[in-house]
């Protein structure tokens, strides 16, 4: 995986200032997060279904060798094909395979995480195969080779006039010489464009929300339908996706479909489920006659029976980047992976490295929002703070900081010592204040990094331990 | 190693230090024989007029349309009432599904209707469905010998025929109904449909008609229904 992650202290600064980035930002976090809540409290069980998913995934990932087996063989007895990676390359490898083992010019693409991940469409338009993302989000983006900024809203990042101006720069060769103003129009111009495409392809690709063990089903969730004409209409169907996607049954599917649209838009169901299940039967009317699934494991198995494994439970809904107050000050290209915001800065460390990827755990304030919406209970703080001792551990971090940490811990040793220490600071804190004395404006020496993008409130009582003294 | 082999040896030597094989394989086959339910949504069990509603009041919020008719007789005239409402025109066409219901659409001479041919969009698609799920108001769509499901997906307005009986509360009960002893009797593609294709893809305002069918109404045939009124 691709990542830019050791640039995310300079994008951040840059994000901040993007005013454009900033409106949508808002926008972002004022909508989603209210809607789930409204989506929560209209569903009385919404915790319990949560413990319960929690639960499943916990028992798929300690039986998953046993999971996957049995997945596969369902898959066989249904009439479709099984392929195995263990990375990104012989990811695109297999399907790049199956698409010129068909023979085919164009494909079509619904939306897919892991599809990113592995870099699949470079790679396929590399080998001359013209791939285009249908997802209405991941269409824009892709028209303007960017890469996603948010895990279900890819082109969140952008506002109507500057997705207008793409359309325009790019529909004008097919005839569409008029900019638009309207959203809806804009939606209509991407369905005239992309549905000849999706008559046209020869190979359909997806990704899989949920593999169902029991009966080797692929399920897929969209709202915009495009995953249904992406697999419905060629003559063949690519599921590619990663090893810890498998819910055991129909049942357990049920408890995660009532979680997912919830918990990422607050809407009571998506638009489209389905549940796919082997290729086109002799008599059907429709459907492709070959249907594939690429299992991908590309790092998810080093998790396993680590203190990681909590991380698979992931169900990619977006709840955690859309509470978060980091990812909705500096958007998800500031992160540098395709996986932004708490989930993004768990995963991408393991999936790219940690000394590529450090900042992200560090850039977090460890306020808890995200796991306290999780559908899935990660407890996305405590694995953030894994990262960081494994960074220290690897001495990654800066020195300063380094630095910093072991002077308080040594300082930490001595509690007399430490008291009076933190009740000196508490003192002099006012004399680096503003005027009014009330906010900490300017630090000196190593700590004025701190103080140049914010300000610290001036503890007025003293340390917190005289403070705790006085109101015991 | 060949790459499956690789990739489930890799997941294997994770596993094997806190369980054995056969103790994952029991359990897994445990759990597969019972496909036990999870908590089911309260709001599921009611009395089939209030599931009825539930549906109704569920597609509704999402912008699908709802009407009710007593018998396949009322199914013509409430088609070409609600494409009249919506100035649709009169072209439709008819899935081999929904054609086998016997409604007897030659009584209403207002429609024309035009045969389906694969891979091409069409105006206005009327299609049957398996049945109903009132908790989020979704239809239960299935591929088969005599329903092209992509019907359901390249018409600009679907119109769902449902039988009322076929309504149930939760999800599961579609499931326990698709299963049988040699297991889950599963057609290639079971979609469940809950409202009209939508994006919000652009400012996150949620627009209609991103790629499937801008709209969707479902007529509910069967039932006592106090008068039939049409629906745009």
């Amino acid at each position: 995986m691709d990542v830019t992650s050791e640039k995310f202290v300079k994008l951040s600064e840059k994000a901040l200032h993007d005013s454009s980035l900033q409106a949508s930002m808002t926008f972002l976090g004022m909508g989603l997060s209210s809607r789930r809540k409204l989506a929560k409290d209209r569903l009385e069980e919404f915790d319990t279904l949560r413990d319960e998913a929690r639960d499943i995934k916990d028992h798929v990932l300690e039986n998953l060798d046993v999971y996957l087996q049995n997945f596969e063989e369902q898959v066989i007895a249904s009439g479709g094909h099984v392929h195995w990676a263990a990375d990104a390359d012989a990811a695109r490898d297999i399907v790049l395979a199956i698409c010129q083992g068909v023979g085919a010019r164009t494909i079509t693409k619904s939306k897919s995480m892991v599809t990113e991940e592995i870099e699949l469409v470079p790679h396929l338009e590399a080998h001359g195969i013209s791939a285009v993302e249908t997802d209405l989000g991941e269409y824009i983006i892709q028209l303007r080779n960017e890469k996603p900024s948010h895990i279900i809203a890819p082109a969140i990042h952008l506002n109507k006039d500057q997705i207008s101006d793409t359309f325009f720069e790019h529909h004008r060769k097919a005839g569409f010489n008029e900019k638009l103003t309207e959203r809806s129009d804009l939606v209509a111009q991407a369905r005239q464009i992309l549905r000849e495409k999706f008559l046209a392809a020869d190979v359909g690709i997806s990704g899989a929300n949920f593999l169902v063990a029991d009966s080797g089903t692929v399920v897929l969730v969209t709202n915009e339908g495009n995953a249904e004409l992406t697999i419905g209409l060629p003559e063949t169907h690519i599921a590619i996706t990663g090893i810890e996607k498998i819910v055991p049954t129909f049942e357990d599917a049920s408890t995660f479909i009532r979680l997912l649209a919830r918990s990422a838009a607050g809407m009571e169901i998506s638009s489209y489920t389905s549940f796919i299940t082997g290729p086109r039967r002799t008599d059907d009317r429709d459907g492709p006659s070959d249907f594939h699934v690429v299992l991908v494991d590309n790092g998810r198995s080093d998790m396993l029976g680590t203190r990681f494994q909590d991380m698979l439970r992931c169900i990619r809904c977006s709840a955690c980047l859309n509470h978060c107050p980091v990812y909705l000050s500096v958007g998800g290209h500031a992160y540098g992976s395709v996986y932004s915001g708490p989930m993004g800065a768990v995963l991408t460390p393991q999936l790219a490295s940690i000394d590529k990827a450090g900042h992200l755990p560090n850039a977090s304030t460890l306020c808890g929002r995200c796991e306290e919406v999780c559908p899935v209970r990660i407890p996305l703080p405590k694995l953030m703070r894994y990262w960081r001792e494994k960074e220290f551990e690897k001495h990654l971090s800066a020195p300063a900081l380094r630095r910093g940490i072991m002077i308080w811990g040594w300082l930490n040793r001595f509690p007399r010592l430490y008291r009076v220490a933190m009740a000196v600071a508490a003192r002099s804190m006012h004399l680096f204040g503003s005027t009014k004395g009330q906010w900490m404006t300017k630090l000196p020496g190593i700590a004025s990094g701190w103080t140049r993008h914010r300000d610290m409130k001036v503890s007025g009582d003293g340390s917190f331990m005289s403070q705790w003294k006085k109101r015991k | 190693m060949n790459p499956r082999e690789h990739v489930l040896a890799g997941v294997t030597a994770r596993l094997e230090e806190h369980s054995s094989l056969a103790t994952r394989q029991s359990k897994v086959d445990g759990r597969l024989s019972m496909h036990g339910r999870n908590t089911v949504p309260a709001r599921g069990k009611k009395s089939h007029a209030e599931l009825i509603e539930l549906f109704t009041a569920m597609l509704t919020a999402v912008q699908g349309s709802v009407t009710r008719v007593e018998s396949l007789r009322q199914v013509p005239p409430a088609v070409s009432d609600y494409l009249e409402l919506n100035t649709l025109g009169k072209e439709v066409c008819l899935d081999e599904e929904a054609e086998q219901l016997g409604i007897p659409w030659e009584t209403n001479a207002n429609l024309e209707f035009v045969a389906w041919v694969p891979k091409r969009s069409i105006s206005v698609g009327i299609t049957s469905c398996y049945g109903a799920v009132a908790e989020t108001g979704s239809l239960v769509a299935c591929s088969s010998g005599n329903h092209a499901i992509t019907m359901n997906f390249l018409a600009e307005t679907n119109i769902v025929i449902l039988d009322s009986r076929n309504l149930v509360g939760v999800y599961e009960e579609i499931w326990d109904e698709l299963r049988s002893e040699s297991g889950m009797q599963l057609p290639r593609d079971l979609t469940l449909i809950s409202g009209p294709s939508c994006t919000g893809d652009i400012e996150m305002v949620l627009e209609f008609g991103a790629h499937g069918p801008k709209r969707l109404h479902v007529i509910i045939v069967g039932d006592a229904v106090a008068e039939y009124e049409p629906v745009a």
